[in-house]
């Protein structure tokens, strides 16, 4: 093949790949979303603190996997902890103070992270061998097909139980009708903090497969919190199918645009896709639209 | 089997329930009739406990259930059909029918084996509800969505129903076949607490019922003898 | 108790003369508090105040969550530094400043704007984002990451030194300060307060609430430049990470402190972000402050806890951030460091603890003991505004459809109503008679059939459009604004702001003693009365009411008639009436509609209403039913 379009073709699969990863982070969104009209503003910060548990975990000694186990608890109770702590309140009486209290919540956990784990980016070690697969010449690394594999399976995996468990089909009674739900007897505050917990380990879990891709600092929380929602939003709030092929879309974009424009430039094609979306779209590519009611 | 006792209840600053006193013998079906406007939603979101009351007392079973969250009362056996059908509109009519189970099936595992005996009673209760177990709640129209809110309240095999408003919205067709539904589970001995604007039809199927006027009951008695009262057509034809 | 003192001045004086005492000692402080530190932080608190009071136009006013100042604030710094490169002087700088975050600003507005809650934050989130890649990326102009130095220019030729500059700047703060108070107190901020209250009636009643959105976003955008220029010659230095998130979640920390929807709470703000960064370098007075904030918070949960009850959240939740900050405060070796931390926790109890701020709190405090003289009323003037040119008929629909997924809301409607005409709507609830209003008065797009209002054909599912040509409505669910007053929710309706006929009217709905009283403190049949009053202030062509006298007592359902009988008499405009109390359209009503499952099945006189059989059947119940059911039970008692 052309070397010139060996590279790129390189460029698009890896940046399609990390795409995968930006859509569990998205699909974050729309679990809470569903589950209540409202989503973390500090989503990346989750990530980013499941990334550190995970690290520091195999830093004492405790396998790979474990350590997913690990941060995916830690992720599972701080989802919980910011649906409890800010959203709840906030979204019943009807202002837009939640928006800032997960900001809130977000911002404090960058600082403690920059005071426990540092300020500097840290390597994330896996057990595996070095290299890589070659198809025709393109090389896919193995953390990069971990990421591919591990959110799609998460992403398969929720949807699953959502559909085939009755708690995943109370959930979507909640987020439908959640005075209906509760005279079926379905607690919503309880299906709603399930959602968030849920959300909360999909961030944490997405922590640990990008973290040996990137390298973990506190700073990937900020970047990674717009991706995902540029995802998200351009994708539309109901459609988790519409994630990964936004998700490779953008991620596709994003890497071919660091390329050929410089590494500057590359969040700028989803910033504007964000824009665009919320301008033209705003209930997404592959959302429905919603009716005003008085 | 369900008694509430000086019931004040309303939305913001005024109360629309001013001191409202009923009670629904076990095994007995009694209507709630009045204009629209009368308290007759209030009143059942009250018992069910979607709305919590400022004063007064509801007695379950002899329990006190008041200020108790709605999920608490549904699992205790009182459930509410509510005004406007509400039905879970992007599930699909099976879904919302193994909904109305909730509480007794296992949330993972083989809950639509454990809930095929209920389900085939509504089934054969509201056939058309069998054909259009896959379609999505929403696409249904209004007379079938009253038929899937009353089989999913059935699903809960509740102590008692409030029935609220069934025949809202609907063509006078479908709301016989509404209302025949209620007569057959009448027959069946089920406590039921009918909401109704149609006060012809809701006192041919009762045993006795209440009359709501401004948010108190002006009239209790028999539903036999109420229909003839001319006072009761008189509060709707003005 | 406080027995309340009248100092015998309106609250506006008073408020004149505190603002004038503020800044005459702002002023003198230099003189007082020596060194080039003091007084630029001194200039930074000014530069920060006029940002501060722009923001607040979203923030606080509009209650959308804008995340784009900051972007605002370093776009105007630069148009203003890169004027000054080329050699503009002073004045001109300021203006490239203004003009430059004010277009950005604007063309920002226009898309995000329709867009509310999360997604307006988002789409602000990202331009600021976007900005600070393009400044950074764009080298040949903005010098990227290295940043821009610049030399202040004079102003018309006075050299002006550090404390000229400073004055200079409190002027500026000053002038905008009163600017803003007046735009906000006139009919544009009433509007964008009703927004905020309710976007559907703002639109439903042709004020608008997009464009006045925009304007309140544009006027903040051009204030956020106005700050990034007076900045930029302040310091003399620009680089664009410091105008980055963590900067926008300390002006959010401001606002939100010092208090929303209030140009002191803005003021206050500024003066609190600018001097907390220098009070963390004082570790005793950063635990002095943080001490007493603890102490503060918890005040009412402890309160609460002794009269044995359970704090609920909004009484803990500021305790435990504040408690978590103290416990920061004594031991982490630099607090410097946790300086993220300890905004994030301030914040938190302040968005929890304190929802109007400081300065909400501090003027609930001055209203308990102080009160001032009631600015005076217009004098009430005519009635009932009534449309000059009428032609056609006011309503006219045919064949109007609509769908809500498989349920037939709305089917084949078709009425004509003529001028000076009372229509009654009834039917069944559900019947579809609110959808019908809905889709006449453009808050949903009918599937089919046409709509014609006045003569034109205004475009379907547009609010804006169909007040425009002259429908107007009141609201089942009542929507009132509720932070405007009775009289002021009458004003932000009129096409043109004419007090005394809006007291005129307020008169005619019979609420002329509750002009002052805000909607929040009247009553539910007050507001049902308001509604109509707000309804008529637009001159409609055609009146929509729904259900006007549901809930009201028996003295206000005769009241009502009364108002409505005189509307018929007075205006020669079509009314379509929404009512279940049937002496109400008995007593008003030319002609009565029928609807049941959403189709007219009636249309006639009330007598032959109240005799047709097919109306009757609607409301008792189908008699055959009635037998079939009747047989029924009797064939098999239970």
């Amino acid at each position: 093949m052309n070397p010139e379009i060996l590279a790129y073709t390189q460029m698009a699969v890896s940046g399609a790949l990390m795409g995968l990863a930006y859509a569990l982070v998205a699909y974050g969104f729309q679990l809470t979303f569903a589950a209540g009209k409202a989503v973390n503003f500090g989503q990346g910060e989750l990530v980013m603190l499941g990334a550190f548990v995970g690290l520091t975990l195999t830093g004492i000694g405790i396998p790979y996997w474990l350590s997913i186990a690990g941060a995916m608890a830690v992720g599972t109770g701080l989802g919980w902890f910011v649906e409890r702590s800010a959203v709840r309140l906030a979204l019943k009486q009807h202002n837009e103070g939640w928006i800032l209290l997960t900001i809130i919540i977000g911002l404090f956990a960058v600082s403690a992270a920059e005071n426990i784990w540092g300020r500097e980016d840290k390597p994330y070690p896996v057990p595996w061998q070095d290299g890589s697969i070659d198809f025709y010449g393109i090389s896919v690394t193995w953390p990069e097909i971990t990421i591919a594999a591990g959110a799609l399976g998460a992403m398969i995996l929720i949807e699953i139980a959502k559909r085939c468990t009755m708690f995943g089909i109370a959930v979507q009674a909640v987020s439908a009708d959640p005075d209906a739900a509760e005279l079926c007897g379905i607690r919503s505050t309880s299906a709603t903090s399930l959602s968030w917990a849920v959300s909360g380990a999909a961030a944490a879990f997405a922590g640990t497969i990008i973290g040996p891709v990137t390298t973990v600092g506190p700073t990937m929380a900020a970047a990674l919190t717009l991706k995902a929602f540029s995802v998200a939003v351009v994708a539309g709030l109901d459609s988790a199918i519409g994630l990964v092929f936004t998700g490779i879309f953008l991620g596709t974009v994003e890497n071919l645009s660091g390329f050929l424009l410089g590494s500057g430039w590359r969040e700028t094609p989803g910033l504007i896709l964000l824009i665009l979306a919320l301008a033209l779209r705003p209930q997404g590519i592959f959302g429905k639209k919603i009716i005003r009611k008085v | 089997m369900l008694k509430a006792t000086n019931l004040h209840a309303g939305y913001g600053g005024s109360d629309v329930l001013k001191g409202i006193s009923l009670e629904v013998p076990e095994g007995s079906c009694v209507a709630l009739v009045g204009a629209n406007g009368a308290g007759k939603t209030t009143l059942a979101r009250t018992l069910s406990g979607l709305l919590v009351p400022r004063k007064g007392q509801i007695l379950f079973k002899g329990k006190e259930i008041s200020g108790l969250p709605a999920s608490r009362i549904a699992r205790k056996g009182l459930c509410l059909c509510p005004e406007g059908r509400h039905v879970f509109a992007p599930l699909s009519v099976e879904e919302n029918l193994l909904l109305g189970a909730f509480p007794r099936l296992p949330s993972i595992g083989p809950f639509r084996r454990k809930a095929s005996a209920d389900l085939e009673k509504i089934y054969d209760m509201f056939p058309i509800l069998q054909q259009r177990r896959s379609q999505q709640a929403g696409s249904l129209s209004g007379g079938e969505q009253q038929m899937l809110a009353i089989g999913r309240v059935l699903m809960a095999r509740p102590g008692l129903v409030i029935l609220d408003e069934p025949s809202m919205g609907l063509a006078p067709l479908v709301l016989k076949e509404v209302f025949e539904a209620i007569v057959t589970l009448r027959k069946s001995g089920m406590t039921i607490l009918l909401s109704e604007q149609f006060a012809r039809n809701a006192l041919s199927v009762t045993d006795s019922a209440y009359i709501m006027e401004q948010g108190t009951v002006v009239l209790e008695g028999p539903s036999a003898d109420l229909a003839k009262n001319p006072a009761v057509a008189e509060a709707y034809l003005g | 108790m406080f027995s309340s003192i009248n100092p015998g001045v309106k609250e506006k004086t008073a408020e004149h003369i505190l603002r004038l005492v503020l800044f005459l000692f702002l002023a003198f402080l230099p003189s007082v508090w020596h060194g080039q530190y003091a007084l630029g932080l001194l200039t930074l608190m000014a530069v920060y105040g006029v940002l501060l009071i722009g923001l607040d136009a979203t923030v606080g006013y509009l209650g959308q969550v804008n995340l784009a100042h900051a972007a605002l604030f370093a776009i105007g710094a630069y148009g203003t530094a890169l004027s000054i490169k080329a050699g503009a002087p002073f004045p001109f700088a300021l203006l490239a400043g203004i003009i430059t975050a004010f277009i950005p600003g604007a063309a920002l507005a226009i898309p995000s704007l329709r867009l509310e809650g999360p997604q307006f934050a988002l789409s602000t989130l990202s331009f600021a984002s976007l900005t600070i890649v393009v400044l950074n990326q764009c080298e040949s102009i903005t010098n990227g990451a290295l940043g821009l130095t610049i030399e202040r220019p004079s102003f018309f030729s006075i050299k002006l030194d550090p404390t000229g500059f400073y004055w200079f700047c409190l002027v500026v703060l000053y002038s905008i300060w009163l600017a803003s108070d007046q735009l906000l107190k006139s009919r544009i901020g009433m509007a964008i307060e009703a927004l905020h209250d309710s976007p559907t009636a703002t639109d439903a009643l042709g004020i608008g609430s997009l464009r006045h959105k925009v304007l309140a976003f544009a006027w903040g955008s051009a204030l956020a430049g106005l700050a990034g220029g007076l900045h930029v010659m302040n310091f003399g230095y620009l680089q664009p990470a410091a105008f980055g998130y963590e900067l926008m979640v300390v002006l959010l920390l401001g606002v939100v402190f010092g208090g929303r929807r209030s140009q002191w709470g803005a003021f206050l703000g500024a003066a609190v972000v600018t001097m907390l960064p220098n009070l963390l370098s004082n570790r005793f007075l950063f635990s002095a402050l943080v001490s007493t904030g603890c102490l503060l918070a918890f005040i009412s949960p402890v309160k609460t806890l002794i009269s044995r009850r359970m704090p609920s959240f909004n009484e803990a939740a500021p305790a435990c951030a504040m408690l978590f900050a103290l416990l920061l405060s004594f031991f982490v070796p630099n607090i410097e460091e946790w300086r993220k931390g300890i905004f994030a926790l301030f914040l938190f109890a302040a968005v929890v603890g304190l929802p109007d701020g400081i300065a909400g709190a501090l003027t609930a405090a001055v209203n308990n003991v102080l009160v001032f003289n009631p600015e005076p009323l217009p004098e009430a003037k005519g009635s009932i505004p009534s449309p000059k040119v009428l032609t056609g008929y006011p309503l006219r629909t045919s064949h109007l459809t609509k769908f809500f997924g498989g349920v037939t809301a709305v089917d084949t409607f078709s009425i004509e109503i003529k001028p000076g005409e009372v229509v009654g709507l009834v039917g069944p609830n559900g019947s579809g008679k609110t959808t019908l209003i809905n889709l006449v008065s453009g808050l949903y797009s009918p599937d089919t059939g046409s709509i014609e209002i006045a003569g034109s054909h205004p475009r379907h599912g547009s609010l804006m459009a169909a007040a425009a040509a002259g429908a107007s409505r009141t609201f089942q669910n009542l929507q009132p604004f509720y932070s405007l007053t009775a009289l002021d929710s009458i004003i932000v309706c009129q096409k043109k702001v004419d007090r005394p006929a809006a007291m005129g009217l307020l008169r005619t709905v019979g609420l002329e003693d509750k002009a002052r009283k805000r909607c929040s403190e009247l009553s539910f049949g007050d507001l049902r009365f308001l509604e109509i009053g707000r309804a008529l202030a637009t001159c409609p062509r055609i009146l929509m009411l729904d259900e006007p006298a549901a809930g009201m007592s028996k003295p206000d359902i005769t009241r009502l008639i009364g108002l409505i009988d005189s509307i018929k008499q007075t205006a020669s405009i079509g009314i379509l009436l929404i009512e279940h109390h049937q002496d109400v359209i008995t007593e008003l009503c030319n002609r009565v509609a029928v609807m049941n499952g959403g189709s007219l099945i009636a249309l006639g006189t009330p007598e032959e209403i109240r005799k047709n059989p097919r109306v009757i059947e609607a409301y008792l119940g189908a008699e055959d039913l009635h037998a079939s059911c009747m047989i029924k039970t009797e064939e098999e008692p239970c």
